[in-house]
């Protein structure tokens, strides 16, 4: 095979997570050129499977208050430049009781008393102590809505931001490829190229999709890709232990709707902190943290897990145990290796490993981190390639220049008359595309056929469908549900699967069989996240579901396709 | 003295077990209690190519000639569905239109301004699909105004559809296609699912317009569902079959006579018979309940004995049951077990006891049978076996 380079950039950045495209943004916008490499789909792991908060991270006050600081001040940056993106998501820590904080409420509020100092960063709320009067005022849900006997002595409350982390990954590697920036999705990274010197000079991948392999030159090569860290290691032929990471799996069960409105504290059996959460239209249970030795590219949920999660939570709040759950998503953190502290004492700090030490200069591997300090992370990588390549010196800009979407705010009720559909579908519009949603409106202008719904439950119009197609690298089912969660509500795609296959093959040139097949592929792994969550009254649901299923599609289920 | 045969379920597989019963002599009593995967079905006739019904293959044509609302062919229909596909299948419920021997032309769409039907969208997938390509059909929306009253646009499937049981609807239906310039160059015309609760509307429409009209496949509960309905009733009816409205919650059988099978109903009630057909349903239909420390359970009590794969279900050893995700989607070309699972049978459709002795007086059909296809057609294969061994008893 020929190396002959195709594309050359000075920086290639393999990972499609929050850090991988946050850094081909950053990098991009101090003047340097970039592509990136994703082997699976944008926000595939960790960051389209995370909890969806840019939090402050409470949690780690108390080991390392720095990454407290950091998350809650990039989190009010984050709101700057993308603040459609982002929703408040006010939490209660219900004190006294099974399953419940175990800490004194004295204590626990003044902990939280030193949150509310990290607050006014992320523009969030001080803390309010309640009386378990006030808890059941305004969680009536609370312990099935008894007071007597729980043992509850009141509780706290305080402030945390939402955010769809897929829809975050995506606007960054948006605003890079507008600056330039090439995103190959879908893609791996097959070898890291380097000269005899050991120093890098590009990167051979792979389209996963087509099969085609090609050469991109680059003069300094980032390793983004997470709990990959090790595998791409091997693909650059340096040492695996010198970009290890310990993979903690998380999962999250989801439920039909917003059970609550507010998020709730609770303690698993372990006494490990779990949480229940309504984000966007539905209610995600969280979460777990157990190290993972199994396949990087298919994550599930065990049946274990949810019930480790669904008893927890429903000592505090046992409606939860009736609810329908409509699936499962599962990701893997890449934290710092330690060896030795259990899952949860492990640091959610990030580190930038410069692998010149392994015999390979240009070679960096970001490590660790979480969703909220994204953008400080790419800062900082970018900072080390700026004084490496000695190019792009224009100043960090990536907490003042608004993401797509970001620049400037659209009012709703006008886009839903002019677009002909309901309030609900442009609110979920705005917030998913935000100012970019003026990009969708002139798409129906053109051709108003293009305004209906194709998923009913989140809603999903079918211009968005051939948006992300066109302009987000979206090139199977699983990738459009990922960019506007189409497929993911209470239906479980089972109304609008085929239809998006349908789209995704128009738009992508494919043949309508491969759409389908495409569509059958979406539905049955989300059939078998889903099955890890249903109690007995949702098997008759499920067994419906496939019928319906078989109904439409006839013999081509038979024939296994 | 003619046998008594009780009939648990008014399914295909019911309906057939009913039938075929009768034919051979026996006295029928059908419980037709609970709508199940039959009334949900979307009007499509799926199962096994008729030469492989074997010796069943006369008395599976026979039910479905009496029941009226469907029909098989030699050849395999071309059917519309609601998510812009077409797709095979080997029969359908009457009211579906029939693509297959179309060639080279323009098939319209009607687009009556309903919520729910959007035939502009379908038109533009149909024309998309392989087979239509492949044959040289194209579909065109063709603005027809077929609703008579404003509360008709966003009227549900059925009750639009009740109201063109009325022949003077369907004749004024009749005279807007007529009229209907574009649409006299069409080769076919698909209507949306609300073609009439009875069997006939799609059948007149076609042979007054010398071309094939009807609907796509309904949406699961949709009319086709109401068609068989409608047609079972009116076939247990002819038959002479006494039908009850109840429904069963537990079955017995001492094997002993005069009334080797004792079946007790909701209200109390005991029925008496020389034999039961057990056509409850599957998971789908409510027969089969996930229960997960069973791990899956008959709906209704009875000393049935639950199997999978050929193997009888025993009790999970989980205290806190059986994990979903080992029966729910195999992910391989298998049907997941839980479209499998069901009444453990033998090949007259006889129940087997634990120790996989047949039982007497006992049958199963329909996809209460474990490990059977869960289609229309091995419904009604099934059902014709286990009706005739019931009516036969241990004789000839």
């Amino acid at each position: 095979m020929s190396n002959a380079a195709l594309v050359e950039v000075d920086v290639a950045v393999i990972g499609g997570g929050v850090n991988g495209t946050g850094v081909l943004r950053d990098l991009t916008l101090r003047g340097l050129t970039g592509a990136l490499f994703e082997r699976n789909d944008l926000a595939f792991g960790a960051s389209g499977n995370s909890s969806g908060m840019i939090h402050g991270g409470p949690r780690y006050l108390t080991a390392d208050p720095e990454v407290t600081r950091t998350s809650c001040l990039d989190s009010g940056h984050i709101q700057a430049i993308a603040p459609h993106l982002l929703f408040r998501v006010p939490f209660l820590v219900p004190i006294g009781g099974e399953g419940t904080e175990r800490t004194p409420l004295d204590l626990v509020d003044g902990f939280f008393e030193a949150y509310d100092a990290f607050q006014p960063l992320k523009h969030g709320k001080p803390h309010a102590r309640l009386t378990p009067d006030e808890l059941f005022r305004i969680e009536p849900g609370l312990f099935g809505g008894r007071d007597k006997g729980t043992g509850l002595v009141g509780g706290i409350s305080f402030d945390e931001w939402g955010i769809d982390g897929s829809r975050l990954c995506v606007a960054n590697a948006v605003d890079a490829a507008e600056r330039g920036a090439r995103v190959y999705t879908h893609t791996n990274v097959e070898a890291v190229l380097r000269d005899p010197a050991g120093a890098v000079r590009g990167v051979r991948a792979k389209n996963l999709l087509t099969g085609e392999s090609f050469v991109v030159a680059a003069r300094a090569v980032v390793n983004a890709t997470g709990a990959w860290s090790t595998l791409t290691a091997l693909a650059a032929q340096i040492p695996e232990k010198s970009a290890r990471v310990r993979p903690g799996k998380g999962i999250h069960v989801v439920f039909d709707r917003r059970l609550t409105n507010y998020g709730i504290i609770a303690r698993a059996i372990d006494g490990r902190q779990i949480f229940l959460e309504p984000w966007q239209n539905v209610t995600v249970l969280g979460t777990t943290d157990d190290d993972f030795y199994g396949d990087l590219d298919d994550v599930r949920a065990t049946s274990d897990e949810v019930r480790y999660l669904v008893e927890g939570v429903a000592t505090v709040f046992p409606a939860v145990k009736a609810a329908r759950a409509i699936g499962t998503t599962a990701g893997v953190r890449p934290t710092l290796y330690e060896y030795g502290p259990g899952e949860d004492e492990l640091t959610r700090d990030h580190r930038v490993v410069d692998h010149a030490k392994d015999g390979a200069p240009g070679l960096y591997s970001m490590i660790g981190g979480k969703l909220a300090s994204y953008r400080i992370f790419a800062e900082q990588m970018t900072d080390v390639l700026v004084a490496r390549l000695e190019r792009g010196g224009a100043p960090c800009r990536t907490h003042i220049a608004p993401l797509p979407g970001g620049e400037r705010t659209v009012s709703r009720r006008p886009l839903a008359e002019r677009l002909g559909i309901d309030a609900v579908t442009a609110t979920r519009l705005v917030y998913r595309h935000g100012a970019r949603s003026e990009a969708i409106a002139e798409r129906v202008a053109e051709r108003p056929e293009e305004a209906t719904v194709v998923c009913a439950c989140e809603p999903v119009i079918e211009a968005e469908v051939r948006h992300v197609i066109r302009t987000e690298w979206a090139c199977t089912v699983d990738d459009v549900a990922r960019r506007t969660r189409l497929g993911l509500g209470a239906c479980g795609g089972m109304r609008c699967a085929a239809r998006c296959g349908q789209i995704v093959a128009e738009e992508r040139r494919l043949t309508p069989r491969d759409g389908a097949r495409q569509a059958l592929r979406f539905l049955t792994r989300q059939a078998g996240m889903r099955a890890v969550a249903v109690g007995p009254l949702q098997a008759q649901q499920e067994a419906l579901g496939l019928a319906a299923l078989r109904a439409e599609l006839g013999p081509v289920i038979e024939e296994g396709e | 003295m003619s046998r008594r045969v009780v009939v648990i379920g008014g399914g295909a597989g019911g309906t057939a077990a009913a039938y075929a019963a009768r034919e051979a002599g026996a006295n029928v009593v059908a419980l037709l209690g609970r709508p199940g995967a039959t009334v949900l079905s979307c009007g499509a006739l799926d199962g096994p190519p008729l030469d492989a019904l074997g010796a069943t293959r006369g008395a599976v044509l026979a039910f479905i000639e009496a029941l009226g609302a469907w029909q098989l062919t030699e050849a395999s229909c071309q059917l519309a569905t609601n998510a812009g596909l077409l797709r095979a299948s080997r029969g359908r419920d009457r009211g579906l239109v029939d693509l297959a021997a179309l060639r080279n032309g323009v098939v319209g769409v009607v687009d009556a301004s309903r919520a729910a039907w959007d035939a502009v969208g379908l038109a533009r997938a149909w024309s998309a699909e392989p087979w239509a390509r492949a044959h040289g059909l194209r579909f065109e929306p063709v603005a027809v105004d077929v609703l008579r009253h404003a509360h008709e646009s966003v009227a549900p499937d059925a009750d639009l559809a009740e109201l063109h049981d009325d022949p003077a609807r369907v004749g004024w239906l009749l005279e807007r296609l007529k009229k209907a310039h574009a649409l006299q160059s069409k080769c076919g015309i698909v209507l949306g699912p609300w073609l009439g609760t009875k069997t006939g509307v799609s059948t007149r429409l076609s042979m007054e317009l010398g071309k094939p009209v009807g609907e796509p496949l309904s949406p699961p509960g949709g009319v086709a569902g109401l068609r068989f309905e409608t047609a079972r009733d009116a076939l247990l009816a002819k038959m002479g079959a006494s039908c009850v409205a109840g429904w069963a919650v537990r079955l017995a059988s001492n094997g002993g006579t005069p009334a080797p099978v004792q079946v007790e109903l909701e209200s109390g009630e005991t029925i008496d018979a020389d034999a039961a057909v057990l056509a409850v349903g599957g998971l789908v239909g409510g027969g089969v309940r996930f229960e997960p420390r069973r791990p899956f359970e008959l709906s209704l009590a009875s000393a049935a004995v639950l199997a999978l794969r050929g193997v009888p279900l025993v009790t999970s050893g989980s205290p806190h049951g059986a994990p979903f995700e080992t029966f729910a989607w195999s992910g391989q070309r298998d049907p997941a077990g839980l479209e499998r699972v069901g009444v453990w049978t033998d090949e007259r459709g006889r129940l087997r006891a634990a120790d996989g002795s047949p039982r007497v007086a006992l049958f199963a059909a329909g996809d209460t049978v474990a490990d059977a296809p869960r289609t229309l057609l091995d419904a009604v294969r099934s059902g014709v076996v286990a009706g005739r061994h019931a009516a036969l008893g241990d004789g000839p």
